[in-house]
């Protein structure tokens, strides 16, 4: 059994503070959702914990079976059992995804994986997951639309067969039907191993689809509540205002730059100005 | 295709045979001189293994209505310095690639001269600097409708350096002339010691030219995401590396030659230390 341990984590970036002691605990065969308000932490959270070099923690403590994950590397952090199916999947171009998952595969075992053992579990993947059979020889999500590179998302996770995996809004760019493919193969994984997921997403069709046994509300970098499955369906009714109200706490909006326009430097650049 | 080795250790003139795979192995010892001739209206692939110290002064003179696939491998790692003069007649045809990818200091100077109507070089180069590499190449139209297509693809290592000019020169009367280049090149060092010279000096109206360069170092999301998918450090800079060097085989034609410039490149990068 596995354990994902997360113990009043403070993570910073460029020296803001976005995490402000995050505290949390995921097991296998635990499903936890992670909601709450853009721009409030939640892709921190999940990037944070795979090690993103950008993130910097600060204060507090993350560890993975009694190991301490901050004293691992990303890539150490993949091979004891953890994944991230990320919000905005890179792309790596001259690298196709047979090679790709290949090396990936190889980094975990001792001896190279058999060609045909490797073809036959991609082969599988790729059909369960209704993508299409050319996936192997394309460039790593080059190419790619929004819900290809999700999917893509899901079948690393069903080759590498992690212990506890994050989902950053993987539902995100799928439509109704690939919703349902996904939810299917994560449901399965669930059932079949004892995988245990830390899912952020903003809407509750998905958690209709994978019912989470646990859910948490992320407001302005704390978990300001954390209840049952119930919780989504209230969030989605009510949004999150209420908990401001309940709670006491301000709910920050994401801050978003506002695009400069023609418009806006003439009403700016004063009259009689000689570059009028 | 017949396919025919021959050992080059001293001056020689080489004539190559139609529709013939020719594999040269030169080494080079103080300075040599070499010459390859294609005959008129043959056709066939070279492949040249360059080993050895010194200086080689290439000559390539290739006649009218040929079409020749060459890959030159720059296998030395010692200090060498090829001078390369390729003079191309009418309506022939070179497809030239290039591997630069061990680790010695290499000087390189190519000027590919197209004499004549018709003529066309095609150059691919994929590049590993592990040391020092000093390249040059010049494409000089001298007649109209001819065309020059010079890539170049490179990786600088950390501490390497890395020099490259390359040049696309249409002279007087040569209408319809065609000269076109791409120099990328991915550094490993934050502080790189890289100069990249695209030229174009155009004497002619009525002709096509553009040169397209770019530097970069690898691109820190890229080596997450495959860390985040438990490969090393190194490996993620190692899949990173042959991303970027690999899809230059995929515009070659003759296949023996994509599929030794391939098993070049796999093996020279799993080779050497990318951190």
């Amino acid at each position: 059994m596995a354990q994902l341990k997360i113990d009043n984590l403070h993570v910073e970036i460029e020296g803001k503070e976005i995490l402000k002691g995050v505290s949390i605990e995921i097991n296998s065969n635990e499903i936890h959702a992670i909601m709450g308000p853009n721009g409030n932490g939640k892709s921190t959270l999940l990037s944070a914990v795979m090690g993103h070099p950008r993130y910097e923690v600060t204060q507090g403590s993350i560890t993975f079976d009694g190991q301490d994950v901050l004293e691992m590397s990303v890539d150490e952090r993949s091979r004891v059992g953890l994944f991230l199916g990320m919000q905005y999947p890179q792309e790596v171009s001259g690298v196709t995804n047979s090679d790709f998952l290949k090396a990936a595969l190889n980094a975990r075992r001792e001896t190279p994986i058999p060609l045909f053992s490797f073809i036959r579990k991609m082969e599988g993947a790729v059909k369960e997951l209704e993508m299409k059979s050319d996936l192997a020889h394309r460039y790593v999500n080059e190419g790619f639309s929004g819900g290809e590179k999700k999917r893509n998302e899901i079948l690393q996770m069903m080759l590498l067969e992690p212990k506890i995996a994050m989902l950053d809004e993987i539902d995100s760019g799928l439509d109704v039907d690939a919703l349902k493919v996904v939810a299917n193969v994560v449901n399965k994984m669930v059932e079949t191993s004892d995988i245990g997921l830390m899912i952020v997403s903003h809407y509750e069709r998905f958690f209709h689809l994978i019912q989470p046994t646990h859910t948490h509300i992320l407001i302005d970098g704390q978990i300001v509540l954390s209840s049952d499955a119930s919780l989504v369906n209230r969030i989605d009714n009510e949004g999150y205002d209420w908990i401001s109200k309940e709670f006491g706490v301000s709910i920050k909006k994401e801050e978003r730059k506002q695009p400069t326009t023609l418009v806006s430097c003439a009403i700016n650049t004063p009259r009689g100005s000689e570059n009028a | 295709m017949r396919e025919v080795m021959i050992d080059v250790t001293s001056h020689n003139s080489i004539t190559l045979a139609h529709n013939t795979l020719t594999t040269l192995n030169v080494t080079v010892s103080g300075t040599m001189n070499l010459t390859l001739l294609a005959p008129m209206q043959t056709k066939g692939s070279v492949l040249l293994n360059l080993d050895g110290n010194g200086e080689l002064n290439l000559r390539v003179d290739v006649d009218r209505d040929s079409t020749w696939s060459m890959l030159f491998n720059n296998d030395s790692k010692e200090s060498i310095k090829v001078i390369e003069n390729w003079g191309i007649k009418q309506n022939s045809s070179v497809s030239l690639a290039i591997g630069e990818l061990t680790a010695g200091n290499h000087e390189k100077a190519a000027t590919y001269h197209l004499l004549e109507e018709g003529a066309s070089i095609f150059v691919r180069g994929a590049s590993l600097i592990q040391s020092t590499l000093k390249a040059t190449h010049t494409a000089i139209h001298h007649k109209g409708k001819t065309s020059a297509q010079l890539d170049n693809y490179s990786i600088v290592l950390k501490g390497c350096e890395y020099l490259l000019e390359v040049v696309g020169k249409i002279e007087k009367a040569a209408k319809g002339a065609k000269t076109h280049q791409i120099s990328r090149v991915m550094n490993f060092d934050e502080k790189p010691k890289t100069t990249v010279n695209p030229k174009l000096i155009i004497d002619e109206n009525e002709v096509e030219a553009s040169h397209a360069a770019s530097m970069g170092q690898p691109d820190v999301n890229q080596v997450y995401y495959l860390q985040s998918r438990g490969m090393s450090r190194s490996e993620s800079l190692k899949l990173i590396t042959l991303g970027y060097l690999l899809p230059i085989i995929d515009v070659i034609d003759d296949e023996s030659i994509k599929e030794r410039l391939s098993e070049e490149i796999l093996k020279k990068v799993s080779e050497s230390c990318l951190m």
